[in-house]
């Protein structure tokens, strides 16, 4: 064992260490052919992520008006519990959970047609919910399906009707 | 004595390699997992994102190499401290997320399993560090 000849302060060590790491974080992001940005825009990349799986998306404002119109669902993608605390009037509940079990049964429960607008949350901006079950509806053939990207956070920010719970 | 923290030294080392490669590979992935932890503000993720997995290869090269044994172990035992405490921040505010600990893959939520291996790591690393200190005093 040489190692502990050279005897360093510790601080110097962690300053080290921190600096040598930090550099060739940045050294390595440089080499990439896609240098990945320092300051990540989530919301565009969350928009980016739906568009690229053919999903339309809306924020919590933009949903408020389709709200009632005819052939407009609401579909809560959070799980029954969370749905029993609170959710958007009028929303059906369908977990994310039942993409992996009989999706079409659960669709038929629900009585959805396959002419209605689905709109699909979870609860806020974070959570991925939405798009997975949005992508699942689409696939097992419902054609208009949009994905409220700040859920039900946003809903209740943008001061829409909610039912059930307090 | 000697033997065994030598060994128990690489395999931290090891540790932190092996938990840093899947975080480069994909730093977007891991960027979306620390902003599901909610404590990291939106607009530093994408640098820690990027900055923590080279940190841990430094801290795991140092550690299996003995360079900085020190520094390198110190800086273990803080890193797992923080992941753990991160970690029951989410837990108790109930945000289901992905650990984030050793892949960007979506099959390692938070649980009393990822608790057990971070405490077990945590407990290494205190090892490591103790047995580097007391090595460097003696010599």
């Amino acid at each position: 064992m040489t190692q502990a000849r050279f005897a360093a302060p510790v601080w110097f060590e962690l300053v080290c260490i921190l600096l040598l790491g930090g550099g060739l974080s940045v050294a390595m992001n440089l080499a990439r052919e896609e240098p990945v940005p320092w300051v990540i825009d989530f919301a565009a990349m969350e928009r980016r992520d739906a568009l690229k799986k053919g999903l339309e998306t809306v924020d919590a404002h933009g949903a408020r008006i389709m709200l009632g119109k005819p052939g407009v669902v609401f579909i809560d993608a959070r799980t029954p519990e969370e749905y029993a605390l609170g959710h958007v009037a009028g929303a059906r509940s369908l977990p994310q959970e039942a993409m992996y079990g009989d999706l079409d049964e659960a669709t038929k429960t629900l009585g959805l047609s396959q002419e209605d607008r689905l709109m699909v949350y979870c609860g806020g901006v974070l959570c991925d919910k939405s798009q997975e079950l949005a992508e699942a509806l689409r696939t097992a053939g419902f054609p208009y399906v949009t994905v409220v990207t700040d859920g039900f956070d946003g809903w209740v920010a943008a001061g829409g009707p909610t039912e059930g719970g307090i | 004595m000697r033997v065994v923290y030598f060994l128990l030294r690489v395999a931290l080392g090891g540790i932190f390699l092996a938990a840093a490669w899947d975080k480069i590979v994909d730093p977007l992935a891991f960027a979306k997992i620390i902003r599901n932890y909610q404590i990291v503000p939106d607009m530093l993720v994408g640098g820690v994102a990027q900055a923590l997995p080279w940190i841990e290869v430094v801290v795991g090269m140092c550690l299996i190499t003995g360079l900085f044994a020190r520094g390198a172990s110190f800086s273990a035992t803080l890193m797992m401290a923080v992941f753990l405490s991160a970690m029951a921040w989410a837990w108790h505010k109930g945000i289901s997320t992905q650990c984030g600990c050793f892949t960007t893959k979506a099959d390692d939520a938070i649980s009393v399993r990822t608790f057990i291996r971070d405490g077990s790591t945590l407990a290494l690393a205190l090892l490591v560090t103790t047995g580097s200190f007391l090595g460097a005093r003696r010599v």
